[in-house]
């Protein structure tokens, strides 16, 4: 059993992360029997939209 | 004859859109990249050497800043949009640089002589602010635009940051989020103890995780918060560059009902942390790619001795008390540095002489009799509130996203242009002190 981790994961919009699992594969590599991707921002927008006036989302929620 | 020019990102760029195509792996374009990344050949006339390296990371941002720097059209026919951004002597400045930095392929008209630009080689398309800014600064790394993903770039950067020699300035886009030690935001997980590593900052420690793997061996977890410290603090940093509102001054994720504990790059390196780096703000959310343009541009000039102060000590276009550039937060365009020192953003509008205009966006739009539109105040622009307080910029004049027509590119439109109030995105108030949005602005 081994384990790839890749992080961060480039080109895209946020921050991301990959953790793989491997086993040995029949044909002499490896194969990944298990992935997770973990999500590593948190900003907290539907914490900041709650009580504004409801006008406030049109702008805030473009800039996700 | 004429040579057909094709800049480094150009061919990066199409090299990118095509990898499928072509069979590239990530790998080639990693080599790729890191052949065209050996940047410029310095002029050995020119004893500083060029300004070179950039550490480019980001926290809690939406990639909206980067996509508008990316977005950058440099004009090959009218150069007056780069030009403004230097100011009244701008052709004079950007013939300076492109001296300093000859460009790889110089046009028909500009040879290897490098002879002073005038302005009938400017309208052959010579000046090119972009080609300049990527032919000299070299993005070292950068999340969003580096192929390659993982411990590849992670040990580029650790090997860089070993190097004693390597002098770099760190651009920090996004908002620094420091409660929960930093968790909001993990920007990296590298290889190896980071909190051994020399020169590591004791007051980042505890915004790094370091852990050991059974299969991956010892590893630092790094949040934002630490690893800009850990950047930042490093005495080979020469300046830090906050990019767009969010780094500036905290911008949405650290307004008002946040629990994350966002921090501007100002606040939390040299206020927090005592760091005193040298630092600049870029506001805007986005920010106009012109404005980041022509700081590069300007740092380049004051760390060459072409116009000493231009970026420290000049009174006209240094950073003001909020630490933005007056180069290009001090209403550059049509109206440069208005006598009573302060440029007042509604100057520029075409839609000043009307009085406040209706409670509504549909009465005060353009019309036949009012081709210009009325005044949007009480609909909730910005513009008059914050002339006395701090937005300044010069969207009225410069314009945003122009368009490519065969006769040049074409100045587009503008927020209030396009019947939009402005939402004073380059406030340090921006959004909390600029809401409810599209209130009546007298009562905000």
């Amino acid at each position: 059993m081994g384990k790839i981790l890749i992080d961060p994961v480039n080109r895209m919009e946020g921050h991301l992360g990959i953790d793989c699992h491997t086993v040995p594969a029949e044909s002499g590599g490896v194969r990944v029997n298990h992935a997770m991707l973990h999500g590593q921002l948190y900003r907290g927008f539907e914490q900041i939209l709650k009580g504004r006036d409801p006008r406030d989302p049109m702008v805030l929620t473009q800039r996700i | 004859m004429r040579s057909v020019k094709v800049t480094r990102r150009q061919f990066l760029k199409w090299l990118t859109a095509s990898a499928a195509a072509l069979g590239l792996s990530q790998t080639d374009l990693l080599k790729v990249e890191k052949a065209l990344a050996a940047g410029p050949t310095p002029n050995p006339n020119f004893p500083i050497p060029p300004l070179g390296r950039v550490i480019w990371i980001a926290g809690a941002a939406c990639s909206g800043c980067p996509t508008s720097l990316l977005n950058y059209i440099a004009d090959p026919n009218d150069c007056e949009t780069v030009l403004n951004a230097i100011g009244n002597n701008a052709l004079g400045l950007w013939s300076d640089i492109e001296s300093l930095y000859p460009v790889s392929n110089p046009g028909a008209n500009f040879g290897p002589d490098l002879t002073p630009l005038t302005p009938d080689d400017v309208g052959d398309g010579h000046i090119d602010i972009a080609e300049v800014v990527l032919e000299v600064v070299t993005i070292d790394y950068s999340q969003i635009i580096m192929a390659a993903s993982g411990d590849v770039p992670n040990n580029y950067l650790l090997s860089l940051m070993a190097d004693p020699n390597y002098k770099y300035v760190l651009l920090v886009e996004g908002t620094i989020q420091i409660k929960q030690n930093g968790k909001y935001c993990r920007i990296m997980d590298v290889p190896g103890n980071l909190t051994l590593t020399a020169g590591w900052p004791a007051a980042a420690t505890p915004y790094v995780d370091v852990y050991t793997d059974p299969d991956l061996g010892t590893r630092t977890d790094v949040t934002m918060a630490g690893g800009t410290l850990w950047l930042a603090a490093n005495p080979n940093c020469l300046a830090v560059v906050a990019f767009g509102t969010c780094a500036t001054y905290g911008g949405v994720p650290a307004a008002k009902g946040s629990v994350t504990g966002g921090k501007s790059a100002w606040e939390w390196i040299n206020n927090i942390n005592g760091l005193n780096k040298l630092l600049v703000n870029i506001p805007g959310c986005p920010p106009h790619p012109d404005w980041f343009m022509a700081t590069v541009g300007a740092a380049l000039l004051e760390l060459n001795n072409v116009i000493p102060g231009i970026l420290t000590s000049n009174v006209n276009t240094a950073p003001d008390h909020k630490g933005r550039p007056k180069l290009t937060y001090n209403g550059v365009g049509c109206t440069i540095f208005h006598p009573d020192g302060d440029y007042v953003f509604c100057l520029d509008c075409p839609r000043r002489p009307s009085q406040p205009g209706p409670a509504s966006l549909c009465a005060a739009g353009k019309s036949a009799v009012n081709p210009d539109g009325l005044c949007l105040w009480a609909t909730g622009c910005m513009g008059r509130h914050s002339a006395e307080a701090n937005v300044r910029a010069d969207c009225a004049t410069r314009m945003w996203n122009p368009i490519e027509t065969p006769g040049g590119l074409v100045k587009n439109n503008w927020c209030v242009g396009n019947n939009m109030p402005c939402q004073g995105c380059t406030d340090p108030g921006f959004p909390d002190k600029c809401s409810p949005f599209y209130d009546d602005a007298k009562n905000i």
